[in-house]
């Protein structure tokens, strides 16, 4: 596996180095920032940089790259899921992983590195078990007690340790979809996909069994039951607390939770969609002096509901100015530095329509280059909103049992619903 | 408090000076010291990490506070001064050796576990030899210690051990140690027992992992009692395992396919492997298991949802088994439609999987979307979908229309860049068809001007300053055009002598084949502007022209126009030059199976994002083939090596052009390349800058064979003709 981890700058300058092999010179991590920019130049056609037998594998967070060389074919998958575990299991320890922190608590850093991987190996990386035992502040404890990792770490179940307690026994469930869709620019609908994940904050005492029952219709009309209404679920990711083979011959969602928060379940839908809420879009322009720029937003949603902050981006020309807006609702704002205009919504009811006009002057010097001003035709439409209370799937949670052998409390499950936008709802213009 | 402060350069000698005095200060309580004891110790990590080599002259004072309570019992301390120990012990043997003695007495005593695993990792990770050998005796009782996590932290370090001092490691026999603990109670055990193996067995090239049956079912068991790096490392090692029974290899994969849905995406993507893999030992698994490619494509589908790098290495390793296993994988080819803020390796790979996956069916969806691509604002990106677009077109022969058309709108845009690119696949199209597309020759032409648009117009010199740079594959495209098809374009000559007008500033690879171009030109169609043309390149090329090559091109049309004055049709020339072109095709199933095979072995590694030969990126590495078994099911090696598939390259569908070089230097192709004169190894220098500018299967790999027919037919001619040619040229001056 991976040789070694580096933490470097937005320049490639290295800020903390874990070496867990020796067997790189550490000349080559010299020549990182050189490649990176050489890399970058040839225009990207790799994400990783081969060089002189070394791979350099990295990600970048922030203004940080982080590195791992090797020079094996390893498996680079495991390698970028470990750089990508370091980050989340960072960033619970310093809040903001960023130069500055990484510095202010480097001692612990490097103490999480080794517990984190042992001579290119990944081992623990489940940040509430390694708080167990690794900890920013016993360095100002005046006694120090020993610290020991919990028994988790080399047990079956190794993502949750026994002992804890809550005087309140509760689980918050959030089923939160995203949706990506693609809208040509007659509303045509190219390409639409659920994005959906079962979120869960568990404040239970013990070693909770829980088991949760959604109306898929995978689980329940194969478990006998039939269910007319449930929904099929394409692909479905869970976390390493669910039993999977209990799901794959009984199609039951069996797991000892962690402590806190996690994603339980991460599923795709990929079903014909309407757009949620859809815009229509003209603009015409008036040679070397204006554009007019025509919209109008649609929510196809249920009257009762509602869409809160709703953002419509419109592109238009780098080098329009003076906008002059129009409009039966929502707020307009002109973002000259990303050549946009964001129309806002605080909240939008289901069944409503808005228009809008704007107009913006454009130079009467023209570039040569017809092209340049045509680009922005070429950037799609984005769209970003949020509604509660509601999935676009329809799946819901039917029950949530949560049994603890020993304790035998009471418990409350909490549910609660909500679509957005996925990173790709876009609708072109063009 | 902040630590940053630490990383200051300071020197040995300075904080010596802080440690006496902190020794000397009489006031300062236990509490006290502790603190600054620890503050110390960091500002000399910090200065490691700093590259500070002073740092070393440091060794003394480390091994006191190790030694000295009450820092030797202090886990912070200790922590530090281990890091320090790992940093310099090898270069220090005599100070490491001096505290070993009470290290190993801890690391052997009753202790706190974790105190002893941690003194254990950092012992094994001092590489030195003199410590590996003090360590290889204790580590047989750490091995089976009672606490799990003293054993699984020896797994790993017998590991480093064998990295420091294989025969030491020999000698006390700690492999099979290692081995031992494949039977450990505790499933973390295991498979940090199984990592360290795979990890000693890949330096090693005498031993081997093997997994045999009922072992293979108890890791199986094992698998979900543990961690996810852990399940990791057992899924890697049950590609060690080589099923007996096709019964035996449909069981685990039944086992695995659950892990599909695991929210770990290294774990999947470990089981992908490990499910194709399993799948050479099962005559038809579709069969078995109908529902596995849909599965296998959803999960894969699933990782695209992803951060770039990790769709990234998800979409080459889809690439892998669309080559080598496309049955296994049930995909929607929408579900790889670019989107706008897709990296461009994002884009690029993407763009691959899309032309792997369409198909007579799915054609027009694809060609709209690649519609879509070619008139981005991103060139490259347009570039490589009107590439797409014609690959397309030879790779589906009855959708052939539908893409020629499409071209042909795209090329009506009207922007340099798409031009120049749809030339390119053109003429790759025409190699295909040679005779079908005849109508459409003169559209193209038209648009010559544009496809070789950085050509300094005489009228306006400073119009074209937006201009993109001349692409020479383009053209040479349309000069190959020109010379094929000159009797079906109106006007071909005087279009040939303008697009040919700097010849000699040209590339070579244009140079060369313009002095075909003309030569075919004057054949065809004889008058006294094609001689004109003719000689006039000839004449360049001959007595301007420095290169070898290129220069003997020259002579040989030439020789071979003027060697048969009594033909006055030029019949023996035209057979040559004229000589019919072998048809170009895209058969994927021409990859070396042997190369395809490992790749799939090597599904989620390096090779697989390289795509290469595994050999050629890690020297060092083994070769991985699949192990000989009873159900092996072995495809069917294509018929390769006949006379005609030694001649012709095949192209691949990979876009990757140094695989495609790779394949064919393992293909048939080898073979041949000794045999050749100068005349066709300058083809083959443009054949192979061709291949590493052009994204997909430039056919003009096809050219190759006409013009190494021709090197072939005349090799004779050649050989003697070397002082008829130079007299020739006497005789002009």
């Amino acid at each position: 596996m991976a040789s070694s981890i580096h933490f470097l700058d937005v320049k490639g300058k290295p800020l903390l180095s874990r070496d867990y092999k020796g067997d790189i010179p550490s000349t080559m991590l010299d020549r990182f920032p050189l490649l990176l920019l050489e890399n970058e130049e040839a225009n990207m056609m790799q994400p990783f940089i081969h060089h002189q037998g070394v791979n350099f594998v990295y990600i970048s967070h922030k203004n940080l790259y982080l590195l791992a060389m090797t020079k094996k074919n390893d498996n680079v998958m495991q390698i970028v899921i470990f750089l990508q575990k370091v980050i989340e299991v960072l960033t619970e320890y310093v809040k903001q992983l960023e130069e500055e922190s990484i510095r202010d608590n480097f001692v612990v850093i490097y103490e999480l590195l080794d517990e984190m991987m042992d001579f290119g190996c990944p081992q623990v990386t489940d940040s509430k078990i390694l708080k167990e035992y690794i900890t920013l502040d016993y360095y100002s404890l005046e006694k120090h007690k020993m610290l020991a990792p919990p028994a988790a770490v080399t047990n079956s179940v190794s993502w949750r340790q026994e002992g804890i307690f809550y005087k309140k026994n509760e689980a918050f469930l959030d089923v939160i979809e995203s949706i990506n869709m693609l809208v040509n620019s007659t509303g045509q609908v190219l390409h639409s996909e659920i994005l959906g994940r079962v979120k869960i904050k568990s404040n239970l005492s013990g070693m909770p069994d829980l088991r949760l029952g959604l109306n898929d219709k995978g689980i329940f009309n194969e478990a006998g039951s039939s269910n007319a209404k449930g929904i099929e679920l394409e692909d479905i990711k869970f976390h390493q607390c669910v039993r999977l083979s209990k799901f794959e011959t009984d199609r039951i969602i069996t797991f000892i939770p962690p402590d806190g928060e996690f994603d339980l379940m991460s599923y795709r839908l990929t079903m014909p969609l309407k757009p949620l809420i859809h815009v229509e879009c003209k603009f015409k322009i008036h040679s070397n002096s204006r554009i007019e720029i025509l919209a109008r937003v649609r929510a196809q949603i249920k009257r009762k509901s509602t869409a809160n902050n709703v953002e419509i981006m419109i592109p238009i020309p780098e080098d329009a100015d003076t906008p002059k807006f129009k409009s039966d609702g929502g707020k307009i704002k002109w973002k000259p530095e990303e050549s946009v205009l964001v129309w806002k919504f605080k909240s939008f009811q289901g069944g409503k329509e808005y228009v809008m006009k704007t107009e913006l002057g454009l130079p009467s010097v023209n570039d040569e280059d017809v092209s340049a001003g045509e680009i922005f035709k070429k950037k799609p439409i984005k769209v970003n909103f949020l509604i509660p209370y509601f999935t676009t799937s329809g799946i819901q949670v039917k029950y949530l049992r949560i049994n603890e052998p020993k304790l035998q409390y009471q418990s409350y499950p909490w549910v609660r619903y909500i679509t957005e936008n996925g990173p790709d709802y876009t609708i072109r213009m063009k | 408090m902040s630590d940053a402060k630490c990383f200051t350069r300071l020197k040995a000698s300075e904080i010596k000076t802080e440690l006496e005095t902190l020794v000397e200060s009489k006031k300062a309580n236990g509490t006290h010291r502790l603190t600054v004891r620890r503050q110390i110790l960091k500002k000399i990590i910090a200065n490691i990490n700093l590259n500070n080599s002073d740092m070393v002259h440091l060794f003394p004072e480390v091994v006191d506070t190790v030694l000295t309570e009450p820092y030797a019992s202090d886990l912070a301390c200790k922590k530090m001064c281990y890091k320090y120990f790992e940093a310099f012990g090898a270069a220090r043997p005599e100070g490491t050796l001096m505290c070993l003695p009470s290290m190993l007495r801890e690391l052997t005593g009753t202790g706190d576990a974790y105190a002893r695993s941690l003194i254990l990792r950092c012992l094994a990770g001092i590489p030195l030899k003199q410590v590996a050998e003090l360590l290889a005796e204790p580590i047989r009782g750490l091995i089976s210690d009672e606490d799990p996590l003293v054993r699984k932290t020896a797994c790993f370090a017998i590991s480093k051990l064998y990295d420091c001092d294989a025969k030491l490691a020999a000698r006390h026999n700690l492999i099979g140690l290692l081995n031992d603990r494949l039977y450990d109670e505790n499933s973390h055990v295991v498979a940090s027992a199984l990592a360290s193996l795979s990890e000693i067995t890949e330096k090693n090239n005498t031993m081997k992992l093997v997994v045999n049956d009922s072992h293979a079912r108890n890791l199986l068991t094992v698998l979900h009692r543990c961690n996810e790096w852990s399940q990791c490392y057992i899924i890697s090692a049950l590609t060690a395992y080589v099923p007996q029974l096709a019964d035996d290899a449909l069981f685990v994969v039944e086992k695995l396919v659950p892990l599909l849905r695991h929210a770990n995406t290294a774990i999947v993507l470990n089981a992908l492997k490990c499910i194709i893999y399993l799948s050479n030992y099962v005559e038809d698994i579709t069969d078995a298991m109908p529902v596995l490619p849909k599965r296998l494509g959803n999960a894969m589908v699933s990782l695209i949802a992803k951060q770039p790098e990790l769709q990234f290495l998800a979409l080459r390793n889809v690439i892998l088994v669309l080559l080598s296993k496309p049955h296994l994988l049930d995909l929607d080819v929408k579900m790889f439609f670019c989107k706008y803020d897709d990296t461009l390796y994002v884009k690029d790979t993407k763009l691959e999987i899309i032309y792997l996956l369409a198909n007579a069916h799915n054609l027009k969806i694809v060609l709209k979307e690649l519609e879509e691509y070619a008139t981005e604002v991103d060139v490259t990106m347009a570039r490589k979908a009107v590439r797409a677009i014609g690959n397309l077109a030879i790779k589906l022969p009855r959708g052939a229309n539908a893409c020629v058309q499409l071209i042909l709108d795209l090329v009506a845009v009207d922007l340099p860049h798409i031009t120049q690119e749809a030339v390119v696949v053109f003429k790759n199209v025409l190699r295909k068809y040679p005779r079908e597309f005849d109508s459409a020759i003169q559209t193209f032409i038209k648009y010559t001007d544009l496809a070789v648009t950085a050509l300094p117009s005489d009228a306006n010199p400073f119009v074209n300053h937006h201009a993109p740079e001349a692409d020479p594959d383009a053209v040479a495209a349309i000069v190959w055009i020109l010379g094929q098809y000159c009797a079906t374009i109106d006007g071909a000559v005087t279009i040939l002598d303008r697009v040919t007008r700097d010849f000699l500033t040209d590339t070579i690879d244009v140079q060369l084949i313009t002095l075909t171009a003309v030569t075919k030109v004057f054949l065809q169609l004889p008058s006294k502007d094609s001689e004109a043309l003719l000689i006039a390149r000839l004449k360049l090329a001959t007595e301007e022209v420095d290169n070898p090559d290129l220069r003997e091109r020259g002579f040989f049309y030439w020789r071979l126009l003027s060697s048969f004055p009594q033909d006055a049709s030029y019949a023996n020339a035209k057979q040559i030059v004229m000589n019919k072109l072998p048809v170009i095709s895209t058969d994927s199933d021409k990859l070396d199976v042997a190369i395809l095979e490992e790749l799939e072995l090597n599904i989620g590694t390096l090779a697989s994002i390289y795509l290469k030969p595994v050999k050629q990126v890690f020297r060092l590495a083994r070769t991985r083939i699949l192990p000989q078994s009873a159900c092996l099911v072995r495809k069917p090696r294509p018929v390769a090596n006949d006379q005609h598939d030694a001649l012709t390259r095949k192209i691949s569908p990979i876009n990757n052009p140094d695989l495609r070089a790779n394949l064919e230097l393992h293909g048939s192709y080898a073979g041949r390349a000794g045999s050749r004169d100068d005349f066709s190894r300058s083809d083959d220098d443009f054949v192979e800058s061709f291949r590493e500018t052009s994204m997909s299967s430039s056919s003009s790999l096809g050219l190759n064979k006409g013009i190494a027919a021709i090197g072939n037919v005349n090799r004779s001619l050649t050989r003697t003709g070397s002082m008829i040619g130079r007299k020739l040229t006497l005789k002009k001056n």
